[in-house]
C-alpha cells in the first residue's frame, strides 16, 4: 500500500520524528527486537534495502551509544539502491542486493570475518500482479539469504520483511532448513491491514554438505542448486508440477498488545 | 463427504490470443475460449493447478501455455474437449517470462526471470541451457522472437538497466538500451524484425532500431504504467495498454516516429494486462485486472469514409445551394433520408445521405436570425419555431423527396417564445412552447401525426421557476424537466389540474431526459431521468395514487450528461460530454461505447437514432462546419466476458429471499471504491452486474443486507450509508441511499470498520451499533417514520482500531460484542441501555422509563482468543445464556470462543474452546458458518479455503480448497436447494457450491 495520508495521522510517524528516527519502520525493528533481543551483543551487521536507514540508526544507536566498548570490531554495512545519507558508524553502499557483485561488495568491507546479524526490509515495485509481486519480494528476500549464507555466523539471525501471500509457507519451510527457529512476526507499528510481516529466524545452521559460492553468472536459484531446502532443482527435465514442501511458521505479534496499533486513526 | 465445487470465477486475465475465429485468455488457472463472432464461451479448460496464466504460444496445433513457474505443451484441441489438463503441468524451477516455439517445431524455449534460456524438446527435456555471462539479475519482462531456425532474439527487459537484447545462439549481446527510467515492464519485437519497443516504469513507449541500435523515438501518452505492447499492420502500428485501463494505438511513421492515433477507455480501475489484434478484422482484444475480455474495432474510430462526413458551407455550395457570405447553419434534425438545416437567413436545406446531395428545400423569411429547430424521427416530421410563436411544421415523404405536409401556424396566445419541445406519443405530435413570462402559460398543442389536422390547444399553469428543459408521455400525463432538477406532471385531460410538482429530484441542475421504462403490476411506472451535471434518478410515479419515489440515483464518473436511455439489450447508456469528447457510455457494463473529439460542450449537435439496428448518428457544428459521425452496431460483440471489479473486493453480502426464479442479488464493496449490485445465477455462478455505485469516496470497509430490504455499507471518512432495495420491476432491480449516519470528527480517516443491527419487531425501525478505527463505539437508533439516526451511545474502548461488532440477544438479555485489534474479545450488556424491552431473543416494545446514558457500562468481559486482530467472527446462540464466537485473525489462527451469562444476568464468563494456530499460512481474512451452523467456513490470505466440522463445539479440519482470488478477504454464503453456495472475493470472484 502506497503512503498516502494516513501515515500523516500515524502515531508512529509522530513518535519517529521526535526521537529524531527517519522513518517509523524503526519501530518495527525495535518491536521486534523488544521480542526477540537479536541485538543484545551483536557487533557486525548488514542492513539490506536499508534507505532512508531508520533501521540503520537504531542498529547504530545500539552498537554504539549503548555500549562503547571495542567499538573497533563493530562494523554495520547498508545498502540500497537509494542514495542514502551518512549515519554515524555505518558505511553505505548504493547498489542492487540482486547482483552478486554487490554482496561480493559487502564480504570485501567484512575482510573476511563473519556477521551477527543480517536484516533485509526491502520491498520491491509491486505491478498488482499478486503471484508476480510475491515471487520478487521473495526473490529479494533469496538474494539476502545468500549474502546470509556468505558471511552469518553460525548461530546469527536473519531478519527480512515479507509479505504473507500465497506461497509464503514456502518460504517457511526453505529457511527452516537454515534456521533453528523460524518465527512470523508482526510489530504493532505494522499496520494490521498491511500484509507485512517480518521473519525472524534464529540460530543459523549452515548445512555442512555445502559451500555458498558467489559467481556473477549465478543467479539466485543457481547459488541454491545443490543446497538442500527443498527448493525446486532442474537437471535435464522439467519436471512434473507436484506439491512443494510447506510449513507455517509460529506467529508471534510484538510490541505488546497495549501498544498502539497503527490501524488506529487519532 | 461434501464437496466444493467452483461453479464460476470472475478475475484478472493477464494474456489474450486470436486463433482463427476464436480467442484464447488465460483466465486464472484456467484457459477460456471465445467464440468472438458469435460472444460464445466455447469452453473453460484448466491447465495449471495453482498458477495464474500468463502468457501463451500457438504453433499449428500445439500451444505453449507458461505462468509463474509453470509450463505446458498440449494439442490445441485438448483446450476444446478437456476440462482438466493439469496433468499435463510442469514446474520449473524460476519464473518463466516467456516462452516460444522453435521455427521447425521441433522445440520450445523457455525465458526465465533470470535472463536464462532453457532449450526444451516438446516433453521437456532441456536440451540447452542459455544465457549472457554476467547478466543474471532478474527481470520483469522479456519476449523471444524467432526469426528462423538458427537466428533467435531474446529481448529481456531488466529491473535496472534496461532492455538486453542476446542472440540465443552465441550467448551475446546485440544491444543494451539503457535510456529507460526504472524497471521494464514489456519488451517486444516487430513482427520484420527492424525495430524493438519497450516500456518503463516512466511511463513511456521507446522504439528501437534493431539494426541501428539507436532509440528512434518515444511516445508519451499513457498516465500510468505500460504493461504491454504489440506490433501489428505490417509493423506500420503500435497498441499498447497500461494501469491507466487505456488501449493506445500508434502509428509508426516512415522514420518511425510515434504518433498517437486513438485512445481507447476499456476496462475498470485498474489495468489492462493482455492485448493482441487480429490484422485481417482490424479488432484489438484487451483483458485486464477486472475480469473483461473485450473486443474493440479499431477502425471504428479512425476511419474517415462514409460514417464520418464533414461538409463546409463551401462544399455545400457546390451542390448548387445558393448560400449569402453570413449565411450559417442555425439548427438540424436527422430524418430517415438525411439531414434538415435551417440557417441564418431562413433557408431550409436538405442533405440526402444516398445520394450525398444539399438542396435547397424551401425559404421561409419568418425564420432569419432566430429559429429553433426540431423534429419527429417516426413520423418524418421536422418543426421550426422562431421567438414570436410562429412555427413551420414539415412532413416528408420516406425517401425525403416529397413534403406530405408543410403547415404554418402562428400561437396567439403566447406573447413571446424562447423555447419549443417537440415529440411524437401514440400517433400524435406534442408541441410545447414556453414563453419568457412566468405569467404566460405553459402551451400545448396537440395535433393527429399524419394530417397535422385536429389540432388541441392545451394550457397549463406554469409552476414557479420553471423552464422546461426536457418532456416525457404516458397515457394521458406528461411529465416535463426543469431546471433545478424539478419535474412537474400535467394531467393532459384535466388542464385545470395543478401540476404535480417534485423538487430538487437530483443533486444537479438541469434535466436533460426522461424516458419511460415500465409499468409494474402495481401501477407504478418507471422512468429514468438525467441531468446536466451528471446525475441520473430513476423515478416511480403513480399517476392516479399522485405518488412517487426515487428509486435510484447515481453519478456518471466524470463530465455532463445530456441524456441517458436503455437499450435493446437492457444495458443503460448515458451520453454527454468530458472535456472536448463526446462520448456515449454502456453504464451497466462500464465502458465507453463511443466517443468523438468534437472540442466540448456545444450548443448544436444532436444525437438521434439511425434507423439501422441500434445505430445512431452523432452531428455537431465545428468551426461553422457541419460533422456527421454514424455510431454502428459493433460488428462483433463488444464485450466476452464483463468482469466484476478491477481491484480487491473487500466486502460482499447477498439478499437470503431470491429476486426470481433461480436469481438472487448481492452488492459487492471494493478498493476502487465503489459498490456494484449485481445478480447471480445460483445455477450456474453467472454473475452480471446491474448497477456500479460512486457514493463512497474512500476505503470500503462492510457491506451487509440487514433484510430484505435495507442495505448498510460502510467506509472511510465515517461514511455509512443506508439503502433501499426495489424487486418489483422487470427491467432491472434497483437501489439508493436513504439516510447516511450522521458524522463526528473533521478526522478524514476515520473509518467506520464493522457495524451491526438488531429489528425492532413490527416496525422498519432498529438499534444499530457502529465500531471505528479510532476505538470508538456508538450505539444508535434508526427510526423510518422520521427516517434519521439517533445518537444512544458513544463511548471508546482504549486506543486500538476495532475491526468487528455483533449484538447478540440472549432471551432479554442483549450483547455487545467486539473485537478490537489486540486479539480479544470484548462483551458489554446493553439490556439498560436501549429503549427497548427484550423478550425471546427480540427487541418487542419501548422500554417504560428509559434514562439514556450516553456511556456504556463497564466491561462484562474480556478475554485474550487470538495474537493479533481478529479479522473476521461469526456468532451462534447456544442455548438462552449461552453463545459462541466463531473467530479468525491476523495471527493465522481460527477459534471458537464460548460466553456464559450467569442466571442473575450480571456477568458474562468467557472461554476459548478449540483454538488452531496454525489455521492458515497467511491472514484469516473472513470466516463463515454455514449449513446449519454445522460447518465453519474460513477464507485467509494465502488463497486456502478451509472448512471445518464444528458442530461438536470444536474445530475439526475437513477440507481445504485453493481459489485463484489473490488478497482472498471476504466471503458470504446462501442456503441453496443442494446445499450452500458460497461466494469469494478478493482480487476476483468466485461462486462456489458445497453440495
Ligand atoms: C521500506 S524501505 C526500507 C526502510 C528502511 N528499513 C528504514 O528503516 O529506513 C525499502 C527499501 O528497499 C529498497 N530496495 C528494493 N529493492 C532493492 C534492491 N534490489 N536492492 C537494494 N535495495 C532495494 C528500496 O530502495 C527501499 O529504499
Amino acid at each position: 500500500m502506497g503512503k498516502s495520508s494516513k501515515d500523516k495521522r500515524d502515531l508512529y510517524y509522530r513518535k519517529a520524528k521526535e526521537e529524531g528516527y527517519r522513518a517509523r519502520s524503526a519501530f518495527k525493528l525495535l518491536q521486534l527486537d523488544e521480542q526477540f533481543h537479536f541485538l543484545d551483543n551483536v557487533t557486525r551487521v548488514v542492513d539490506l534495502c536499508a534507505a532512508p536507514g531508520s533501521w540503520s540508526q537504531v542498529l547504530s544507536r545500539r552498537l554504539f551509544d549503548d555500549d562503547t566498548e571495542n567499538n573497533s570490531s563493530k562494523r554495520i554495512v547498508a545498502v540500497d539502491l537509494q542514495p542514502m545519507f551518512p549515519i554515524d558508524n555505518v558505511t553505505t553502499i548504493q547498489a542492487d542486493i540482486t547482483h552478486p557483485k554487490t554482496l561480493n561488495k559487502i564480504m570485501d568491507l567484512f575482510e573476511g570475518e563473519k556477521a551477527d546479524f543480517v536484516c533485509s526490509d526491502g520491498a520491491p515495485d509491486v505491478t498488482g500482479l499478486h503471484d508476480l509481486d510475491e515471487y520478487v519480494q521473495q526473490q529479494l528476500i533469496l538474494s539476502a539469504l545468500q549474502l546470509t549464507t556468505c558471511l552469518l555466523r553460525e548461530g546469527g539471525v536473519f531478519v527480512a520483511k515479507i509479505f504473507r501471500g500465497r506461497d509464503i509457507d514456502m518460504l517457511y519451510s526453505q529457511l527452516s532448513f537454515l534456521f533453528e527457529r523460524v518465527v512470523c512476526a508482526k510489530p504493532r507499528s505494522s499496520r494490521g491491514t498491511s500484509l507485512e510481516s517480518f521473519i525472524v529466524c534464529l540460530g543459523y545452521r549452515p548445512p555442512s554438505d555445502w559451500k555458498p559460492r558467489l559467481d556473477v553468472n549465478m543467479s539466485v536459484e543457481d547459488f541454491f542448486q545443490g543446497c538442500d531446502i527443498g527448493r525446486l532443482t532442474i537437471d535435464d527435465e522439467i519436471p512434473n508440477y507436484r506439491e512443494e514442501p510447506r510449513s507455517i511458521a509460529e506467529f508471534i505479534s510484538c510490541g505488546g498488545l497495549d501498544s498502539f496499533d497503527s490501524d488506529a486513526t487519532y | 463427504m461434501s464437496q466444493l465445487r467452483q461453479l464460476s470465477h470472475t478475475g484478472p486475465s493477464v494474456c489474450v490470443k486470436f486463433h482463427g475465429k476464436y480467442v484464447l485468455a488465460g483466465y486464472g488457472v484456467f484457459v477460456h475460449v471465445y467464440n468472438y463472432e458469435s460472444g460464445e464461451l466455447v469452453s473453460i479448460s484448466r491447465v495449471f493447478h495453482r498458477n495464474k496464466v500468463h502468457g501463451l504460444a500457438i504453433r499449428e496445433k500445439s500451444v505453449l501455455l507458461y505462468g509463474g513457474r509453470s509450463v505446458s505443451l498440449l494439442d490445441i484441441d485438448y483446450l476444446w474437449g478437456n476440462a482438466d489438463n493439469t496433468r499435463f503441468e510442469k514446474l520449473c524451477h524460476e519464473w518463466v517470462v516467456s516462452g516460444e516455439h522453435s521455427m521447425d517445431g521441433s522445440s520450445v524455449f523457455l525465458l526465465t526471470s533470470y535472463n536464462k534460456v532453457l532449450c526444451c524438446d516438446l516433453s521437456f527435456r532441456v536440451l540447452q541451457t542459455k544465457a549472457v555471462y554476467g547478466e543474471r539479475s532478474i527481470l520483469y519482462s522479456g519476449t523471444i522472437t524467432v526469426l528462423n531456425q538458427d537466428k533467435v532474439l531474446v529481448n529481456a527487459g531488466t529491473v535496472m538497466d534496461g532492455v538486453l537484447v542476446w542472440d540465443l545462439k552465441t550467448e551475446k549481446t546485440i544491444h543494451h538500451f539503457t535510456d529507460h527510467e526504472g524497471s521494464i515492464f514489456y519488451v517486444a519485437a516487430s513482427i520484420k524484425g527492424r525495430y524493438a519497443a519497450s516500456c518503463s516504469d516512466d511511463r513511456s513507449i521507446k522504439l528501437w532500431d534493431l539494426h541501428s541500435g539507436h532509440l528512434v523515438s518515444t511516445g508519451w501518452g499513457h498516465t500510468a504504467r505500460i504493461w504491454n505492447l504489440k506490433f501489428y499492420d505490417n509493423d506500420s502500428k503500435l497498441i499498447s495498454v497500461s494501469e491507466d485501463c487505456t488501449c493506445r494505438v500508434w502509428e509508426i511513421s516512415e522514420r518511425g516516429t510515434l504518433i498517437q492515433k486513438s485512445i481507447h477507455e476499456l476496462h475498470q480501475t485498474k489495468s489492462i494486462w493482455g492485448v493482441d489484434v487480429n490484422d485481417e478484422k482490424m479488432i484489438a482484444v484487451t483483458s485486464g485486472n477486472d475480469g473483461r475480455i473485450k473486443i474493440t474495432d479499431l477502425n471504428a474510430r479512425t476511419k474517415s469514409d462514409s460514417d464520418s462526413r464533414i461538409f463546409s458551407l463551401d462544399d455545400i455550395s457546390k451542390h448548387g445551394v445558393k448560400l449569402r457570405p453570413n449565411e450559417i447553419i442555425k439548427g438540424f434534425y436527422w430524418l430517415r433520408f438525411g439531414l434538415l438545416a435551417m440557417t441564418s437567413e431562413g433557408q431550409v436545406l436538405k442533405f440526402d445521405q444516398k445520394a450525398e446531395m444539399w438542396t435547397s428545400v424551401m425559404t421561409d423569411s419568418r425564420f432569419t436570425s432566430y429559429s429553433a429547430t426540431s423534429g419527429v424521427q417516426e413520423f418524418d416530421m421536422v418543426i421550426f419555431s422562431n421567438s414570436r410563436c410562429e412555427l413551420l411544421i414539415l412532413k416528408f415523404s420516406e425517401d425525403g423527396n416529397e413534403i406530405l405536409e408543410n403547415k404554418q401556424l402562428q400561437i396567439n396566445e403566447l406573447t413571446k417564445s424562447t423555447n419549443c419541445l417537440v415529440r411524437g406519443y401514440n400517433s400524435k405530435l406534442f408541441l410545447v412552447m414556453e414563453s419568457p413570462n412566468p405569467k404566460d402559460p405553459f402551451f400545448c398543442l396537440r395535433m393527429d401525426a399524419s394530417n397535422l389536422q385536429h389540432e388541441e390547444r392545451l394550457y397549463f399553469k406554469k409552476p414557479k421557476n420553471f423552464t422546461a428543459s426536457s418532456f416525457a408521455f404516458y397515457e394521458n400525463f406528461a411529465i416535463f424537466g426543469s431546471r433545478f432538477s424539478t419535474l412537474a406532471i400535467f394531467d393532459l385531460e384535466n388542464c385545470e389540474r395543478e401540476a404535480t410538482v417534485l423538487r430538487k429530484i437530483l443533486p444537479g441542475d438541469t434535466i436533460t431526459s426522461i424516458d419511460f421504462v415500465e409499468k409494474n403490476s402495481e401501477s407504478d411506472c418507471l422512468f429514468s431521468v438525467s441531468d446536466r451535471d451528471g446525475f441520473y434518478c430513476f423515478i416511480s410515479i403513480n399517476f392516479l395514487k399522485r405518488s412517487h419515489k426515487v428509486l435510484l440515483q447515481n453519478r456518471i464518473p466524470k463530465g455532463f450528461l445530456e441524456g441517458a436511455h436503455y437499450n435493446a439489450q437492457g444495458d443503460f447508456i448515458t451520453y454527454g460530454f468530458k472535456s472536448n469528447l463526446f462520448y456515449v457510455f454502456n453504464e451497466t457494463k462500464q465502458y465507453e461505447v463511443f466517443s468523438e473529439l468534437c472540442g466540448g460542450a456545444h450548443r448544436q449537435w444532436r444525437y438521434l437514432p439511425n434507423f439501422g439496428l441500434d445505430e445512431f448518428i452523432f452531428i455537431y457544428i465545428k468551426a461553422s462546419s457541419i460533422n456527421f459521425r454514424k455510431i454502428h452496431k459493433a460488428a462483433y460483440p463488444e464485450i466476452l466476458r464483463n468482469g466484476l471489479h478491477g481491484r480487491e473486493i473487500r466486502d460482499l453480502c447477498v439478499r437470503t429471499e431470491p429476486l426470481h426464479l433461480g436469481k438472487t442479488v448481492f452488492c459487492s464493496a471494493s478498493e476502487d471504491t465503489t459498490i456494484k449490485l449485481n445478480v447471480l445465477n445460483v445455477k450456474d455462478g453467472e454473475t452480471k452486474t446491474v448497477w456500479t455505485f460512486r457514493k463512497h469516496t474512500s476505503g470500503l470497509q462492510r457491506c451487509k443486507f440487514i433484510n430484505n430490504k435495507f442495505m448498510i455499507s460502510s467506509a472511510a471518512r465515517e461514511e455509512l450509508y443506508l439503502w433501499e432495495l426495489t424487486d418489483t420491476f422487470m427491467s432491472n432491480p434497483y437501489m439508493t441511499i436513504i439516510c447516511a449516519l450522521p458524522s463526528s470528527s473533521e478526522i478524514p480517516d476515520l473509518r467506520i470498520m464493522d457495524f451491526a443491527c438488531k429489528a425492532i419487531e413490527g416496525t422498519e425501525d432498529f438499534i444499530l451499533t457502529t465500531v471505528y478505527s479510532d476505538s470508538a463505539i456508538k450505539v444508535w437508533l434508526y427510526s423510518s417514520d422520521e427516517n434519521t439516526f439517533k445518537l444512544l451511545i458513544s463511548d471508546k474502548y482504549q486506543t486500538c482500531c476495532l475491526l468487528n461488532v455483533a449484538l447478540v440477544t440472549l432471551d432479554t438479555e442483549l450483547i455487545l460484542v467486539v473485537s478490537p485489534t489486540d486479539g480479544h474479545l470484548v462483551c458489554w450488556n446493553l439490556t439498560k441501555y436501549i429503549p427497548y424491552v427484550i423478550q425471546n431473543n427480540k427487541l418487542v416494545k419501548v422500554l417504560e422509563g428509559f434514562q439514556p446514558q450516553i456511556h456504556l457500562p463497564d466491561i462484562s468481559e474480556r478475554i485474550a482468543v487470538h495474537s493479533a486482530g481478529i479479522k473476521s467472527f461469526e456468532f451462534k446462540i447456544i442455548a438462552e445464556n449461552r453463545f459462541f464466537v466463531y473467530t479468525g485473525g491476523d495471527d493465522n489462527a481460527v477459534a471458537i470462543s464460548e460466553f456464559v451469562l450467569d442466571k442473575s444476568h450480571k456477568t458474562i464468563q468467557g472461554c476459548v474452546r478449540s483454538f488452531i494456530s496454525a489455521g492458515a499460512a497467511s491472514t484469516i481474512t473472513s470466516v463463515k458458518l454455514i449449513r446449519r451452523d454445522m460447518t465453519l467456513l474460513t477464507a485467509s490470505v494465502d488463497q486456502v479455503v478451509r472448512y471445518y466440522d464444528v458442530s461438536a463445539g470444536d474445530l475439526v479440519l475437513k477440507n481445504k480448497f485453493y481459489t485463484t482470488n489473490a488478497d482472498t478477504g471476504c466471503i458470504d454464503t446462501l442456503s441453496s436447494a443442494t446445499g450452500s453456495i458460497a461466494l469469494i472475493g478478493g482480487v476476483g470472484f468466485s461462486v462456489w457450491t458445497l453440495e
